[in-house]
């Protein structure tokens, strides 16, 4: 019991820091207005400060954290400073897209890559290294090739407009690949040479039971860090996947915050996504918990 | 040394070599414009061709990959120098110097790389004279990307140091730090190696990354990022084929240093 | 079973020398050698686990039923199954059950438990039943008592020795323990030359003077609740006091889990403690200027204690400066051809005779302490490194004191024996 609210305290203390990190990010930053607003503002001196009055950009930081936490509890993300919405609203519709395309991403290259390495570890040594070479060769895909590339392809291939997701999520799909494949593979090969694990397979043990009661248990530590690495690393490439496909998820939207100061949006994406993956980590450290009966159990020292 | 080893090296030094000699090598000034000879195929003068403007690409792609490659190692540097020392603090002195440090470096990886890389670079000025632009974006890679380095070398600091040889010189009066290079910092040593490795290409991707955004180079100055972002306007290609040149040329750089990452790693891991 | 000019080869290097062996049905026989001479290797490569990397030589058949039981550690059992899961994985629920029961780990909350859960005794108890139930033609068995206390390792034997006789099964066991030989009655095959039964009792050399002195000595381990406070969790140590003179060798003798590694632990520096006096030579461990020449531990691993990447000669230099002098390893009865060798180089006994001479090394006067340290090795280690301790004890009237299992491991060495129990200590 005390391991669990020792977990969950900690998420959220990291929670906590992390608002703290993302705003005071953007508040330290030199040029704290929204530049086009300040190039039509021109030379006024009063119109600029009048301007930063309105929008609250002139308080201590410190006053303007404490607004920012206790708004935001409520479900009020600031306002975007170049849009001049409320900024909730303004991601919502993007998240959405964003998910479109990586969560299937997700399910498609786990779905493959674990496939590939399960057959593979059952196979032996020879598959196994025989996989790992394109696994690596794939990895570089994405990163030389998926710069430019692939907008060669789309329109090549008569791609009309991006409103199909198929690409995008054959992308990311493609990106995902490789590291799920060649940490799974790992993660598995390291279990099966265990001791228990050879000689439960040495004792005869159907397959079946060999692996659902002895490997994977073995290789679940490792792969439920995958997971958690996985989503992270979704969550990144779609960036620029959308930014060079023009796919209207929250990395058009982010990148543009970013090169405008719209520091409302850059603040509440950055704690977004942060608290997605801090909840992500507490989850998976609740399933390993479930899973292994020595953090369950309590470790005793064995005398 | 394998032959294909010494192919890999090759393939990875080749362009580092050619791109340190760029100031000497590059036969016209990657900066100007030679209007006349614009959108020219690869010739005998132009190897690569030429741009909208008439620059010679062969001199851009030279120069651009010494510009890129220097941002990526000079991050890698530093990163591996920062997260290395943090690491061996870390699981060094345990306790609440490993829990604070550990905590900072959580805080940064629990945001994506890419988003937390271009929100620290956009709190910076962003239009900047080359120079600054080198130390800008080797700061900004180094201050994001630390935390991963540390983490790992942190794990091994951390196994070793309850090895009981450990405990036996800091029991024979050894201190801490010579207990600490001798026993423990030669571990280390082959896993900075492969994140080495691994690194530079992510980090000259993450220049190349940031100035295709407009947060790194931008025009005129000749980076790999500006040699790709043309690219763009898809249609080029169809007119302008050998655009696609410089891009083709990356490929190998990346390759080799990816297979000789993995090969590495799978020698340590023995 | 047949071995006919059965080697392997792992890592580059011969781990034995080609051995032929049959072992028929019914027939009994013992593996005997020095520690680090590849009777794992051996017997692994006959159970059919042997390493992947490793590569055989020679011709080798062995039926297809072995059951093996390995030497008594966590990984050999899955931490993810239950006691009574995993071994009625390998056999109908009810053969296991009766045979757990007839190993004496029958009760019900022991059967639900995890391995980590039970102590290394029921382990070990895990792990034969494990061997047996699937009622194998063949055991093949690897130091099945080594860390057992004697009562558990009789139940153990005579337990194997009742299965062997009711099955006609071919038994296949190794041990650096001749009594195991006995109690079994096996036919002994030497992997390495013969050595000496027993360590040489010595006379004592006891002097006057006390080096060492634990008052009322207490420790309680605690444990952090979820809000980082401390909450004491279990008290090791509760008001020991002894004291050992120069020249002396105290045995202290108490079962797993007692207390003795903590004791040890808090005399030489490596833990603290709440309440009592350390002394040594009359000083408290702060006040002494060089603690490290005056006490030292031994671990129980003592292998380990040496870094694998270094030289025998650096090793020495880290404890002692001064001790890479041509007369000093001649002293300290280590070889002179070792000095360049690498540690990793060294077979587990040679090293254990290291990590004695460089704690020696350090000492100019006080206590050596060696915990457990002489338990894993044959009786020719065992003597080679006493005889050096009693050198020391005479050379610079060092104190030394001996944890141990129990007595019969120390022999006649000790001067004095206590014994332990619960944290506290029992004259």
């Amino acid at each position: 019991m005390s391991y669990l609210a020792r977990r969950v305290f900690a998420s959220a203390v990291q929670l906590c820091l992390l608002s703290l990190l993302a705003f005071l990010l953007l508040s330290l930053a030199p040029g704290d207005f929204y530049l086009p607003a300040a190039v039509e503002l021109g030379s006024s001196p009063g119109a600029l400060e009048q301007w930063r009055a309105q929008h609250g950009l002139n308080e201590a930081w410190i006053v303007r954290y404490g607004k920012w936490v206790s708004s935001a509890l409520h479900g009020e993300f600031g306002r975007s400073l170049a849009y001049e919405v409320p900024v909730l609203p303004l991601l919502r519709p993007r998240v959405a897209k964003t998910l479109e395309i990586v969560v299937p991403a997700l399910i498609f290259s786990w779905c493959i890559g674990a496939g590939l390495a399960v057959a593979a570890v059952m196979r032996g040594r020879r598959a196994i290294s025989g996989l790992e070479l394109p696994a690596v060769i794939l990895s570089l895909l994405p990163e030389v090739i998926g710069v430019s590339l692939l907008m060669w392809l789309a329109v090549g291939l008569h791609v009309p407009s991006i409103t199909t997701n198929w690409l995008p999520i054959a992308f990311l799909t493609l990106a995902l690949l490789p590291a799920v494949i060649l940490h799974s593979t790992n993660a598995m090969s390291e279990a099966s040479t265990l001791p228990f694990v050879l000689l439960a397979a040495r004792r005869g043990i159907s397959r079946v039971r060999l692996w659902r009661f002895y490997l994977l248990p073995a290789a679940a530590n490792p792969l439920i860090s995958l997971a958690g690495l996985s989503l992270a690393g979704a969550i990144g490439s779609s960036l620029l996947v959308e930014v060079l496909l023009g796919w209207p998820g929250l990395g058009p939207l982010f990148l543009e915050a970013a090169q405008t100061r719209d520091y409302p949006v850059v603040t509440s994406v950055v704690m977004l996504l942060g608290s997605v993956l801090t909840i992500s980590n507490l989850l998976a450290d609740l399933a390993l918990y479930r899973l292994d009966p020595r953090i369950r159990l309590g470790n005793e020292d064995q005398h | 040394m394998k032959t294909s080893t010494s192919v890999l090296l090759l393939l990875v030094i080749l362009p580092l070599l050619a791109a340190a000699a760029a100031e000497w090598i590059a036969p016209i000034d990657p900066v100007h414009q030679d209007r006349a000879a614009a959108s020219v195929a690869p010739s005998r003068v132009h190897w690569l061709g030429t741009d909208d403007y008439g620059r010679d690409i062969w001199s851009r792609y030279l120069h651009g990959t010494r510009w890129s490659v220097s941002v990526g190692l000079g991050a890698t540097a530093l990163v591996l120098l920062l997260g290395w020392t943090i690491g061996s603090l870390a699981g060094f002195r345990g306790g609440w110097t490993d829990r604070l440090l550990m905590q900072v470096a959580d805080l940064f990886l629990v945001i994506p790389w890419l988003y937390l890389l271009i929100a620290v670079r956009a709190a910076l000025p962003l239009n900047l004279a080359p120079r600054l632009a080198f130390a800008v974006l080797l700061m900004v890679i180094a201050l994001t990307s630390w935390p991963r380095p540390a983490r790992l070398v942190r794990g091994l600091v951390l196994s070793l140091r309850r090895k009981e040889y450990v405990e036996a010189a800091l029991g024979f009066g050894v201190n801490g730090a010579t207990a600490y290079f001798r026993h423990i910092a030669p571990a280390t040593y082959g896993l900075l190696a492969v994140q080495a490795l691994l690194l530079l290409p992510r980090f000259v991707l993450a220049e190349v990354t940031l100035s295709y955004m407009g947060l790194g180079l931008g025009e005129p100055e000749p980076s790999w990022a500006t040699l790709i972002l043309p690219l763009k306007q898809v249609y080029l290609l169809r007119e302008e084929w050998w655009r696609i040149l410089p891009l083709l040329l990356m490929i190998p750089f990346f390759a080799g240093l990816a297979v000789l990452a993995r090969m590495l790693e799978r020698k340590f891991s023995r | 079973m047949r071995l006919q000019n059965f080697s392997v080869e792992l890592g580059g290097r011969q781990v034995f020398e080609p051995i032929s062996l049959t072992v028929g049905p019914g027939e009994r026989v013992g593996l005997a050698g020095e520690s680090g001479c590849g009777k794992t290797t051996l017997l692994k490569a006959v159970a059919g686990i042997l390493d992947a990397k490793a590569k055989a030589g020679g011709e080798i058949s062995a039926p297809a039923n072995i059951g093996y039981l390995p030497q008594e550690s966590l990984s050999n059992l899955s931490p993810y199954r239950t006691v009574l899961d995993q071994v009625s994985d390998l056999a109908p629920l009810e053969d296991a059950q009766r045979l757990l029961e007839r190993l004496g780990i029958g009760d019900a909350r022991l059967l639900h438990s995890y391995p980590h859960q039970i102590s290394g005794g029921q382990r070990q108890r895990v792990l034969c039943a494990q061997a047996l139930v699937a009622k194998p033609e063949m055991l093949v068995c690897d130091e099945p008592v080594a860390n057992l206390d004697s009562v558990t390792a009789r139940q153990l034997l005579a337990l194997i020795d009742e299965y062997l006789q009711s099955s006609g099964a071919g038994l296949l066991i190794a041990s650096h323990r001749e009594d195991v030989f006995q109690a079994l009655g096996c036919r002994v095959h030497r992997m390495t030359p013969e050595c000496e039964a027993q360590p040489r009792p010595a006379t004592s050399l006891r002097r006057d003077r006390i080096v060492a002195q634990v008052r009322d000595l207490s420790k309680t381990y605690y444990v952090r609740d979820f809000l980082l406070r401390r909450r004491p969790a279990w008290k090791a140590l509760s008001g020991v006091s002894f004291s050992v003179n120069a020249g002396e060798v105290l045995g202290i003798v108490g079962p797993s889990g007692v207390g003795k590694s903590t004791l040890v632990r808090c005399l030489t520096g490596r833990e603290t403690f709440e309440s009592g006096t350390v002394e040594i030579l009359g000083r408290t461990l702060e006040e002494l200027p060089a603690r490290h020449r005056a006490v030292q531990l031994v671990p129980q691993e003592c292998s380990e204690s040496l870094n694998p990447r270094l030289t025998v000669q650096d090793v020495m230099r880290e404890a002692n400066p001064a001790a890479t002098r041509v007369n000093w390893f001649d002293r300290l009865g280590i070889p002179q051809s070792w000095a360049l060798r690498k540690t990793r180089e060294l077979s587990t006994g040679q090293r254990a005779r290291v990590a004695v001479a460089r704690a020696l090394a350090a000492l100019e006067e006080g206590v050596l302490v060696l915990d457990e340290s002489l338990s894993g090795l044959d009786a020719a280690t065992a003597n080679a490194v006493l005889d050096r301790i009693r050198e020391a004890q005479r050379d610079k009237g060092l104190a030394c004191v001996l944890i141990a299992h129990e007595e019969s491991v120390l022999g006649a060495v000790a001067d004095r024996i206590v014994r332990m129990e619960q944290g506290r200590m029992i004259a």
